[in-house]
């Protein structure tokens, strides 16, 4: 065993780093009394978080193709795919739901979109009560990242580009209120990747009926699986 | 296992050949490393991983008295790591020791029956064992003999024997039976894997 030569390790004297007691350097704290406070007054200042501060998500609904890669490597599991109507019209594809009480940010899906569809913007701030419809905002289908930079050229103030989410559970209808008033519509068919029965006669399109009939079959498929 | 070992041993009674038979252990501190403890030690396997890596294999009834020979050189025992090999029906309890004075991480493995998990304790030799131990003894269910606090450690109540670490424990259905079946705030379920 002797034959194993030593590593060579410097190492620093003990007397380099032990320090003298002393009863006078604590009392030299006390020249900061006069310095101007390293603070920031959060509502009358603002600091602007880093260009590509990962926080909410945007999603570009026409590049999206619902392969669910972004579900697939998700550490938190927080993406579901959805079937959306948008203005009585089913979207061929599924289409990723960020639910933000599970989210971490790590903005593994946005890395892993292999169309670019799924992006991400600076805004951070989300703040609700603990009611059901506050919480309503925590789960949500991105939307265009034209918009969301809209608002947060008007705003500036990086909240979430949302004040209010509507969901009717009978008619399966979302709103999202946004923070410019306007109000942006879809309908929720069904979740997972298979298309729920409502998406299925794609071609003969009858908005107006649909609705009637979604409700149930998706929500009892869900269960099963 | 026992089986495998046995010839070895005798091979390397017999006459110096296991020593050139290992050319592989490359020139170097861990080389050496490795060559001093097998020399004490012939019935362990040892290789050199890379640089500061070395790994020993040791059969179950001579663990304790394998690492009491390498604590000589490794002073600290930094891990108890345990890998469960369902297929096999074997834990794989790994020591990881470091040498404080060489820099070397070395890794002792050895391979215990699933069903039937007990080790000697090695609390005698490195007091921090106790603890590894007990997690070791608390996720997988392995008993060491010899320490007398494996008891109720990290885990609640409810968990405690249960063993959660071990392949066979189905996580989501634990979680469905504490949680309710559907534990998502939301109307969908994000219950299922990759959905
Ligand atoms: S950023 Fe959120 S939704 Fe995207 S992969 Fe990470 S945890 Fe999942
Ligand atoms: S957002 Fe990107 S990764 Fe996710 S389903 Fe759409 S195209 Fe695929």
């Amino acid at each position: 065993m002797e034959s194993v030569e030593k590593p060579r390790v410097r190492v620093v004297g003990e007397e380099k780093v032990k320090l003298k007691k002393s009863f006078v350097k604590p009392w030299m704290g006390i020249k900061y009394l006069f310095k101007k406070p390293v603070t920031i007054k959060i509502p009358y200042e603002k600091i602007e978080p880093a260009p590509k501060y990962r926080g909410f998500h945007t999603l570009d609904w026409k590049k999206c193709i619902g392969c669910n890669f972004c579900g697939q490597i998700c550490p938190a599991r927080a993406i579901e795919m959805t079937w959306i109507e948008v203005d009585g019209k089913v979207e061929k594809r599924p289409h990723p739901k960020v639910d933000y009480g599970r989210c971490t940010f790590c903005q593994f899906c946005v890395d892993v979109c292999p169309t670019g569809a799924l992006g991400h913007v600076e805004n951070y701030y989300l703040t609700t009560a603990g009611l059901e419809e506050d919480l309503q905002l925590y789960d949500w289908v991105p939307i265009d990242p034209k918009k969301v930079r809209e608002l947060n050229e008007k705003f500036n103030d990086y909240r979430f580009p949302v004040e209010r989410i509507k969901f009717n559970k009978e008619t399966k209808e979302v709103t999202y209120y946004l923070r410019d008033g306007t109000e942006f519509k879809f309908k929720i068919l069904g979740y997972g990747l298979k298309p729920p029965a409502a998406a299925k006669p794609k071609p003969a399109a009858k908005p107006a009926e649909k609705p009637a009939e979604k409700k149930e079959e998706p929500k009892s498929k869900e269960k099963k699986e | 296992m026992d089986m495998k070992e046995k010839p070895k041993v005798e091979e390397k009674v017999q006459g110096e050949t296991t020593v050139e038979e290992k050319p592989t252990l490359p020139d170097t501190k861990e080389g050496k490393l490795v060559k001093a403890l097998i020399e004490k030690a012939p019935y362990a396997e040892g290789e050199v991983i890379r640089e500061r890596r070395i790994k020993f294999t040791v059969p179950v009834e001579r663990i304790h008295e394998f690492l009491e020979l390498a604590s000589e050189k490794f002073e600290m025992l930094m891990q108890i790591s345990v890998v469960d090999w369902l297929k096999e029906g074997q834990f794989e309890v790994t020591y990881q020791l470091w040498s404080v004075s060489e820099s070397v991480h070395a890794f002792v493995k050895v391979r215990i029956p699933r069903d039937d998990a007990k080790l000697p304790t090695v609390m005698d030799i490195w007091p921090v064992a106790e603890t590894y131990e007990r997690e070791a003894h608390e996720f997988f269910g392995i008993v060491f003999e010899g320490n007398p606090r494996l008891g109720p450690f990290i885990l609640e109540p409810r968990e405690y024997e249960k063993h959660p670490l071990r392949k066979d424990f189905n996580t989501l259905s634990y979680v469905k039976t504490i949680y309710g079946e559907d534990f998502d705030r939301y109307d969908e379920s994000k219950t299922n894997y990759v959905i």
